[in-house]
């Protein structure tokens, strides 16, 4: 028998008591929780993700479509098809400023983003910079950053494939751009499915809040194939800050996404290296080599997903 | 709570009470903030996963992964206390801040006084009103062991608290 039940009694009312007017800063932890979660889930994709295949196919598509790398090319010419709708809901998902949303009903066209405050690309990735990104070097990479065999990685593909590959200035400041296909969990909704159903497979980070320079951009709609496509871009002068997504769900159910940062983190999420302070692709190349069909080539077939 | 549930509308609504947790087992404010991003970041890359298997089990798997990032906190080296000749300098505690300052101050002495998993016994049992069997299974360790150790735990508390009970229980 307890000799003493009071302290029982009264711990929980003591332990309520004592941390009720605690001060709790709510919103950097929901920021911070949401910035640390975006480097673990790089990392984690980094054990699973096979680079050799994506690297090859980004530049293979990147010299198909004779996108320069290092200026930003132009929106390819888009022919004009009957488009489906765009959802009741479209529009920027966060209130983040110069977003450009998509509009409501109707053809439509994702509009051309506004301008971002930062100078355009140097120039830092140049050929020689390309060629370190070889199969060998680039399962290197993998292999340092993950215990994890990197050939099993491999047999994920089709039904799963990443890519991710890291690059380095002449400062050696380091930078990494991501690239994933993954076939959808759920068929390609219509052109009437509401914005939910189309942000099941991508949606805007609404984490962080938008101050002086710092431009935020998110942009969504359907392009005039039919597909779905999103843009995300989060754009400081500062190292270790900006981001740029472009993501498109096909109707065929492919899911092509590309994420550029401007650091690179180690398997435990934690920023190593020196970040990058501009990025070597422009955004509007990412739009193009994301919006091309010839990714319809990596489609993965039913079979390897079910 | 629908699955729709966006991540951070859950960091959003469970910060307070996942703070609330962390700061009673580390006593440190700033590392129980840093103990719940933590907690916080390792549930964003599995976000869709978690909602796809039901939300229902969000809020004691979010307590799990915050008691685990604590105790394994705990074993790293540079996370060991430092023993000291003399108490450092705690902050005074104005009249305008109340009792439950007092209050916690002193708690969180009594528990600091307490091993880790001790500590984690308590703190669930009685903040978070966890049974044996829940204490155990978030632990991972066996029912008999848990009520070992917050029988041990309490004793040690009714020791420590001893002259300031009275006081703390008339507040």
């Amino acid at each position: 028998m307890d000799p003493d039940p009071d302290l029982d009694l009264e711990l929980s009312t003591l332990m309520e008591t004592s941390v009720e007017d605690l001060c709790v800063p709510v919103a950097v932890i929901v920021a911070e929780s949401g910035r640390r979660g975006r480097r673990r889930r790089l990392a984690r994709r980094l054990r699973i993700a096979g680079t050799a295949l994506a690297v090859a196919a980004v530049t293979l598509v990147g010299a198909d479509l004779g996108l320069p790398l290092i200026e930003a090319a132009p929106r390819p010419a888009v022919a004009p098809a009957a488009p489906p709708t765009a959802p009741a809901s479209g529009g920027p998902s966060d209130g983040a400023t110069g977003s450009v949303g998509a509009g409501t009903g109707g053809p439509l066209e994702l509009p051309e983003l506004a301008p971002l405050g930062r100078p355009a690309p140097t120039g830092k990735l140049a050929e020689e910079d390309l060629e370190d990104f070889t199969e060998s070097s680039a399962m290197k990479n993998l292999e340092e950053m993950s215990p994890g065999p990197a050939a099993a990685i491999r047999h994920s593909w089709p039904s799963f494939a990443g890519a991710l590959f890291l690059y380095r200035d002449a400062d050696h400041r380091e930078g990494a751009l991501e690239l994933t296909l993954h076939r959808a969990d759920r068929p390609f909704p219509g052109p009437a499915a509401p914005l939910s159903a189309l942000q099941s497979q991508f949606q805007c980070d609404r984490t962080t809040p938008v101050s002086g320079n710092r431009q935020r951009i998110c942009t969504y709609g359907y392009l005039p194939d039919g597909s779905w496509e999103m843009v995300e871009a989060d754009d400081i002068p500062a190292y270790g800050i900006y981001g740029y997504r472009v993501a498109v769900w096909r109707p065929s159910g492919l899911v092509v996404r590309f994420t550029e940062y401007c650091g690179t983190v180690d398997n435990r999420g934690v920023i190593v290296g020196n970040g990058q302070l501009q990025p070597p692709i422009a955004l509007d190349t990412w739009r193009a080599l994301a919006e091309s069909p010839s990714w319809e080539y990596y489609r993965p077939v039913e079979a390897d997903h079910s | 709570m629908t699955e729709e549930l966006g991540f951070d509308e859950f960091a959003a609504g469970r910060a307070r009470r996942l703070f609330h947790l962390a700061y009673l087992m580390c006593g440190d404010w700033h590392q129980a903030q840093d103990l719940v991003q933590t907690a916080l970041s390792k549930l964003y890359p599995v976000w869709g996963r978690l909602q796809r298997d039901g939300a229902a089990g969000l809020d004691a798997y979010a307590r799990k992964v915050l008691l685990r990032c604590y105790l394994s906190h705990r074993r790293l080296r540079r996370s060991t206390e430092l023993a000291v000749d003399e108490f450092p300098e705690e902050p005074s505690i104005g009249a305008q801040e109340g009792s439950s300052a007092a209050l916690r101050v002193t708690l969180i002495a009594a528990l600091r006084q307490l091993p880790p998993r001790n500590r984690a016994v308590v703190v669930l049992r009685y903040l978070e009103d966890y049974s044996l069997e829940e204490t155990a299974e978030a632990m991972g360790l066996t029912v008999s062991a848990v009520k070992s150790l917050n029988s041990r735990s309490m004793n040690r508390l009714r020791t420590i608290l001893g002259p300031d009970r009275a006081l703390l229980l008339q507040d």
